[in-house]
């Protein structure tokens, strides 16, 4: 009987790591992540850095903590990249805070780290070689004008944020409420979606059950669309109009579709190509660490009706 | 006769060891020190919480709160630090929250016989919400230098973490073995007679008890925080059911009256040890929560197995 299971744990065992050994002498880049399941946008990033690593003949390791809010689980598996010897880290934390004990020791370790899409805790700039991003403020600001604009100066709006402790997410909320700064519309909701629909879902339905006048309503990404659409229409709400954050063709969709006003357009294929190059550069010696810029910003603008066919180019 | 029986105890604590070095030989980097520190650091939270989690178990309950005060008892210090209080009494008023809502639950159970699933769990959800609200659902980070030092600080090369799970471990066995409040202990899981004959209160015992699990609980919270340097409102959620599952590899018997402190301790370790291999290995973490489940219940079938050979060897000899 032990032997027997001896034997099974040996063959299992074996099979995992032949399926993961590494090849020797290329680099071996991680991206540390929060999930692609059910993700559009880091599954494009995602593609983009595996296609850009492998390109230059690198190794690329997939590292998700599986799910949208499993902070320690994301820390704990950069200590074990760090002790795994990796060459290089593209990290996107889910946690700007938490990161920062784990990021110390990576540079302690001399392993080159580039943040891409959620950004680090101010007062860290050190810790990373370079932040590509959105500006997520920016994209926020752009956002609360277009809906000051669609509702006419007044009314009443709700916002479904990211998940705690994400400055994606805070940052772009921070930046929608200045946007409507100055105008009558009054937010008289704000919950946490979680990024994800099975929670954006029940706040927004709590959100429309405690306001009976919504007039717009802001989601911090596009990933969240399926609950909150899915909410108002079991509440049996017309007219509200809607926007997001992101740029998937799933919210192109809807823009056409006339549901939703627009959506803040994000690059994630850009972000994960320049992250991958500046590393590439950082690692091989072509690019001086002292000369990469600390922030790189990889655009965003508003797809709305006016605009499909372009957004259609860049849509993911 | 005997041989046989040294030999199936010897099998118990062969089955961990290999799986150690069948791990060690395959995946590069697990045997390196400084892994294997890292491991018991990040052991380390689920192994104090299993210490306290062992003794609620031995007495027939369970502890659901872990969940909750993980959050909310660092939430509490990592707050008062940042308002300017010392980081000693900003510790000590998170371990406050966490032995006073240990001891309501135990209050619960003793006095008004409420299940200890149910109060748990209710003052796990409360806490839980309390961790949220208390900063509008942000996390909190950036502690005084001496905090963080608890978290990621080594004492001749050795993580703090490690020697404060240490302590637990010499502590919880301590009580358990060496007082007589581990023996009452005991008693009340599996012969509550003796109690009563020797005139012991119960509800003392499940007022300690629940109030250690509290503690116990508010201890790995802060540690948590203290290496993430960050207190994030639901950074609980995955440790409650490892703690548990740890007690339960360490051979805790759920049914009460019987648990080892040093064995869940190991459960704790060999959970944190799987999740590092197979870290190392690249394995997706919804393939790694597969595996541990499978590990889990091979170890436990196994751990029966050979309990259930004992048992009858034991009654044949009579």
């Amino acid at each position: 009987m032990r032997k027997l299971f001896k034997t099974l744990l040996g063959v299992s065992l074996c099979s995992v790591v032949a399926v993961c050994a590494p090849t020797p002498k290329s680099h071996t880049i991680a991206f540390s992540l929060k999930t692609v399941t059910n993700d559009d946008f880091q599954k494009a990033i995602a593609t983009s850095i595996q296609a850009s690593v492998e390109k230059a003949g690198d190794k690329f390791l997939l590292v998700t903590a599986g799910e949208q809010t499993a902070v320690s689980t994301q820390v704990n598996q950069l200590e074990d990249l760090i002790a795994k010897h990796v060459d290089a880290i593209i990290l996107n934390p889910m946690d700007g805070k938490a990161v920062v004990p784990v990021l110390r020791k990576a540079k302690a370790a001399g392993i080159p780290v580039i943040v891409v899409d959620s950004s680090v805790e101010k007062g860290n700039e050190a810790l990373y070689l370079s932040y590509v991003g959105t500006d997520n403020f920016n994209a926020g600001v752009e956002a609360g004008k277009r809906m000051v604009k669609e509702l006419g100066g007044k009314g009443n709006v709700l916002v479904v944020r990211g998940a705690n402790g994400s400055l994606a997410g805070d940052n772009r909320v921070d930046g929608f409420k200045k946007g409507i700064a100055g105008s009558h519309l009054t937010i008289v909701g704000e919950q946490p979606g979680n990024w994800t629909n099975s929670v954006s879902m029940q706040v927004t339905e709590n959100m429309l059950q405690a306001n009976k006048q919504v007039q717009g309503l802001f989601s911090a990404s596009d990933v969240m669309l399926d609950g909150i659409l899915q909410a108002i229409g079991d509440a049996n709400r017309q007219g509200i109009r809607i926007l997001a954050v992101d740029g998937s063709n799933k919210a192109v969709d809807l823009v056409q579709a006339g549901t939703i006003v627009g959506t803040m357009a994000q690059f994630p294929a850009k972000m994960g190509k320049i992250a991958v190059d500046t590393l590439i550069g950082v690692l091989n010696g072509s690019k001086k660490q002292a000369g990469i810029p600390k922030v790189i910003d990889s655009g965003t603008m508003v797809y709305d009706k006016t605009n499909i066919a372009e957004a259609r180019k860049y849509a993911f | 006769m005997v041989i046989a029986h040294l030999a199936r105890r010897a099998a118990l604590f062969a089955l961990p060891l290999v799986l150690f070095l069948v791990m060690g030989s395959l995946i590069p980097h697990f045997l390196d020190v400084s892994n294997l520190l890292n491991v018991v650091r990040q052991s380390s939270i689920i192994g104090i919480c299993a210490v306290g989690m062992t003794y609620v178990i031995i007495i027939k309950g369970i502890d659901l709160s872990l969940a909750g005060l993980l959050a909310f008892c660092p939430m509490i210090s990592g707050m008062l630090m940042l308002a300017g209080v010392g980081t000693v009494p900003a510790i000590a008023a998170g371990l406050a929250a966490g032995i006073g809502m240990g001891l309501f639950n135990g209050l619960m159970v003793a006095t008004l016989a409420v299940p200890a699933f149910i109060t748990t769990l209710v003052v796990g959800q409360i806490a839980s919400g309390l961790a949220l609200i208390v900063n509008g659902g942000r996390s909190i980070g950036a502690f005084p230098a001496g905090f963080v030092f608890i978290g990621n600080g080594t004492l001749l090369g050795i993580p703090l973490s490690d020697l404060i799970l240490i302590c637990f471990l010499a502590l919880g066995f301590f009580i358990q073995r060496k007082t007589a409040l581990g023996n009452h202990i005991n008693a009340l899981g599996g012969h509550e007679s003796v109690l009563r004959q020797e005139g012991i209160s119960a509800s003392r015992l499940q007022f300690f008890v629940f109030g250690f699990s509290g503690f116990c609980a508010a201890v790995s919270g802060l540690l948590l925080s203290a290496q993430m340097d960050t207190v994030h409102p639901t950074q609980g959620d995955a440790y409650q059911l490892d703690a548990i599952a740890a007690c339960i590899i360490g051979g805790v018997d759920l049914a009460g009256g019987r648990g080892s402190i040093p064995m869940a301790v190991m459960g704790a370790l060999i959970i944190g040890g799987l999740r590092n291999a197979l870290d190392l290995l690249g394995v997706h973490p919804f393939i790694q929560n597969i595996f541990i489940g499978s590990v889990i219940i091979l170890i436990v079938f196994l751990g029966g197995v050979v309990r259930r050979r004992n048992e009858l060897a034991t009654r044949g000899t009579l």
